[in-house]
This record gives structure tokens, sequence and C-alpha cells, in this order.
């Protein structure tokens, strides 16, 4: 137990560094999954086409293997190292990986989501002379965003447990720290019991209160 | 005002047009009846280009609809329309409902949007219901809302697409006066409807049809009291 008291604030260190990433990719991943899903429903056969293609490798190869793959196999063909730097290239491929992987996911979230808003709406903005685009932005999406919350943060919590597959590929996070700490401790029962329990309570919260915020959903179906 | 020339529509292999022709002028109010899947919804939703005809011609207002290089978003602002479920957006408070068209569509400012918007709702009765959304209202004021919404774009015709179909007998009379008030100001209005004693009232003209034709057209008095077509005696033998 001394060896996690001792090492608990490494330990945060590492957890910051997983939250950082997990914001980022988080964030990136809506805007890559809003982008693919409205290709996907864009009448464009290049577009749709397009979408499929990134949803489908993205959803059907380990993100493992997605992260191998830009971060070093990329690599052996161009000089990504060299044009964005030794040290922030693995960092930033590695994010917007993550975030493409989640996006994959999100997409099919979003493409539900506007889905199920209901055709009647979209035919009265037609009717007032709206736009299709003015349409998607001012009735459409903020509906469909609205029932996309519970799924949107079930799905961040999905992305914070993904980024401990940052470790294998030298990225610090959580699970990068712990690994050190036990080479130095030599007490893997008590650090990955700790590594754990951190996720555990986060990832635990968050798929609390999205089921909260389904919960009251359901309550006020406006 | 709208000038139809041998509109058809099929949806695949069905026809569900076969062939209408028909004006409707300046300030007059045509009330259009029949059996249901007699294709009179989709006669009306093609007016707006809800549904592109299959061929044929509309014209309204001297802008031809059918015409695939017509502007159909411009065309749309002066076409009004309301739907058998009202289709209020309901993530918007009813004055949101009506100042969204005049101030997205219209870029016009806030101020004059909202004070357009009071009007109206005043005008259709609901003028302590702003802040409400529309699933706190009953359908009788949501469909009135919805009528106010139309009338924010200013349009010169106002579509109604069954508009009492779906709600309580009890609220059908309120949304009837509301409509029967547009007549007497001198809206120009294409109305679906099953209700045979409102068409008698505010019609000036009736126009049945059955199985994608229009069967029969004139002034509500003759149509009712004197229908010369079997299928419309047979029609308001049923319905009357």
């Amino acid at each position: 137990m001394q060896a996690v008291l001792d090492n608990l604030p490494q330990l945060l260190e590492g957890l910051k560094f997983t939250l950082y990433y997990s914001i980022a990719a988080i964030i990136l991943a809506v805007i890559f999954g809003l982008i693919a899903a409205l290709m996907k429903l864009s009448k464009s056969k290049i577009l749709k086409g397009l979408a499929t293609v990134y949803i489908e490798v993205f959803r059907s190869t380990p993100l493992l293997v997605q992260l191998f793959f830009i971060v070093f196999g990329l690599t052996g063909v161009l000089p990504l190292n060299e044009w964005f730097g030794q040290r922030a290239y693995p960092i930033i491929a590695a994010t917007i990986t993550l975030a493409l992987h989640e996006g994959a996911y999100i997409s099919e979230i979003i493409r539900a989501g506007i889905l199920g808003v209901d055709r009647g709406q979209k035919e009265a903005a037609a009717s007032i002379g709206m736009t299709e685009y003015k349409t998607m932005r001012y009735i459409v999406l903020p509906q469909a965003f609205k029932r996309m919350i519970p799924p949107l943060v079930n799905q961040s919590a999905q992305t914070i447990k993904d980024t401990s597959l940052l470790a294998p590929i030298g990225i610090i996070d959580l699970v990068y720290r712990g690994q050190i700490i036990i080479s130095a401790t030599f007490e893997p029962f008590s650090i990955w019991l700790v590594i754990a329990i951190i996720y555990f309570t986060i990832i635990f919260a968050i798929s609390q209160f999205a089921g909260y915020l389904e919960r009251r959903m359901q309550l006020d179906k406006r | 005002m709208i000038n139809v020339e041998n509109l058809r529509k099929s949806f695949g292999k069905l026809d569900v047009l076969k062939g209408i022709s028909t004006e409707i002028r300046h300030q007059e109010v045509v009330v259009v009846i029949g059996p249901s899947g007699s294709g009179k919804s989709t006669f009306l939703r093609c007016l707006n280009g809800l549904e592109e005809a299959t061929s044929g011609k509309i014209e309204i207002d001297g802008v031809e609809l059918t015409n695939p290089k017509t502007n159909i978003h411009e065309l749309r602002q002066h076409v009004g329309m309301c739907f058998q479920q009202f289709n209020l957006f309901r993530h918007l408070n009813i004055l949101q409902n009506i100042t969204i068209g005049p101030m997205k569509v219209l870029n016009k400012s806030k101020e004059e949007s909202e004070q357009l918007a009071r009007q109206l709702l005043k005008r259709v009765g609901l003028g302590d219901k702003e802040q409400n959304y529309p699933d706190e209202l009953s359908g009788g004021q949501q469909q009135r809302v919805a009528i106010a919404r139309a009338l924010a774009m200013k349009p010169k015709v106002m579509l109604f697409d069954e508009p009492t179909s779906a709600l309580d007998p009890e609220m059908v009379g309120e949304v009837l006066n509301v409509i029967g008030d547009l007549a007497e100001d001198g809206m120009t209005m294409v109305i679906v409807t099953h209700e045979m004693g409102f068409a008698r009232k505010v019609g000036d003209r009736v126009i049945f049809m059955d199985e994608g034709y229009l069967i029969e057209e004139g002034p509500p008095a003759e149509i009712f009291n004197n229908p010369q077509e079997k299928r419309t005696q047979s029609f308001l033998a049923k319905v009357l």
C-alpha cells in the first residue's frame, strides 16, 4: 500500500494526461462524427461512399492496430516526424486516430438522432421557405442533439477507456505512469488495482450521469 | 393566382394524381373534398412543392413551380401551409415558433418579428401562451399557432391539409373559426377537409376528387345540393 501512497501524485499526473487526451479526442470526434453523418445523409453518392468507407474501416479494425498503423506505420513512408516534430507527431497522430475511431461510432449516433426527428418538422420548416441548410441548422439538429446527449455521454466514457491504448505506443497517460511505477516498485497488484479504481470511479460516474439524462429525457418528452 | 395544368403524380408504379387541371383565383376559397386515398392531400402538397409533380404544370402568382430553375424556397415563402399534425417546432416556444420564419428566412429583426408574432397570436386568440411549448397546448391551440406561424410569412396563399382531422371534436370549432376569419379577410385559400358543413359555409368553390381525378367542381350549393356526377352523389350520400 505504501507504494501506492508514495506514487499517487505520479498516478494522478498520468490521469491528468488521460483526461486531456480524452477531452481533445471527444471534441474532435464529435466534429468528425457530425461531418461523416451529414455526408452519409447527403444525396451525393461520392460523399456517402467516402463516409461509409471511413466508418466501416474504423469500426472494423482494432483501435490498437489503427494507432500503430498511423503513429508508426505511416512514418515508415512519410517524413511525418520531421514535419510535425519527433515528440509532437505521436501525440498529435494518436489523438487524431483516437478521435477518428470514436468519430466513426459517434457519426452513427448523430445519424440516428437526425433520422429520429419527425419528418413533419422538416416539412413544416420547408413550408415556411427554409432551405435544407437552415432546416438542418435551426430545426433538425437542435432537436437531434437533445436526444443524442445520453449516447454521446456514454461514448465519452468509452473514449476515456480507450485512451489506455495510448500507453503501448509510448504516450504518457495513467496506464503508462502505472507501468513505470510498477517497474520501480515491483507492486503490480496494488498499482493496477488503484488504476482500475481510478478508471472505475470516473467512468461509473459518467455512465450514471448518462442514465440520469436518459431518464430525465423520458420524463419530459417534448 | 394558382394555375394547375394536367398535374400528374406517381409514387413508383402508383398513380396518385392522374391529370388535374384547375385554376384558383385571387381571394378565392377552394375546398377540396373526397374519400381518403383520392389524392386530395397529394394535390395540395404539390401546390407548394412538398411533393414534386411527375408531370404537368403548376403556376403560382406568375411563377412556374414545376420549372426546375424556380427557387422553390423563395416561392414557399409566399405559400403558407398548415398540416394535419400541426408540426409545430417542438424545441421552440410558441413565440419562437412564429418568429423563426421572419427572422431566419426573411432576415427581419427580433423586435419586428416578435411584435408581428404577438399580433398574430392575439388574432388567433392565444396572446397568453407565447412562453409555452407546443406539447403544453391542446391540439386546437397548436393548430391555431401553426396558422399564426404560416401567416407570419405574409403568404399570398394558404394551404390547409385536413386541419381539423387530428382534433378532438370540441376543438374543431375554434380552428374553423380562425380559418373562417381568414376567408373573410380575403385570404386566398385551398382547404382539404372532411368538414362538409364548413366547406359549404366558407367555400367559394368545392372540388370533388376521387381516385386521382378531379371529378367535379363548382359552388358549394351546386355540389352539395345538386351533384352531377355519380361518384360525387354516392360520396355525398355517405358523408352527409
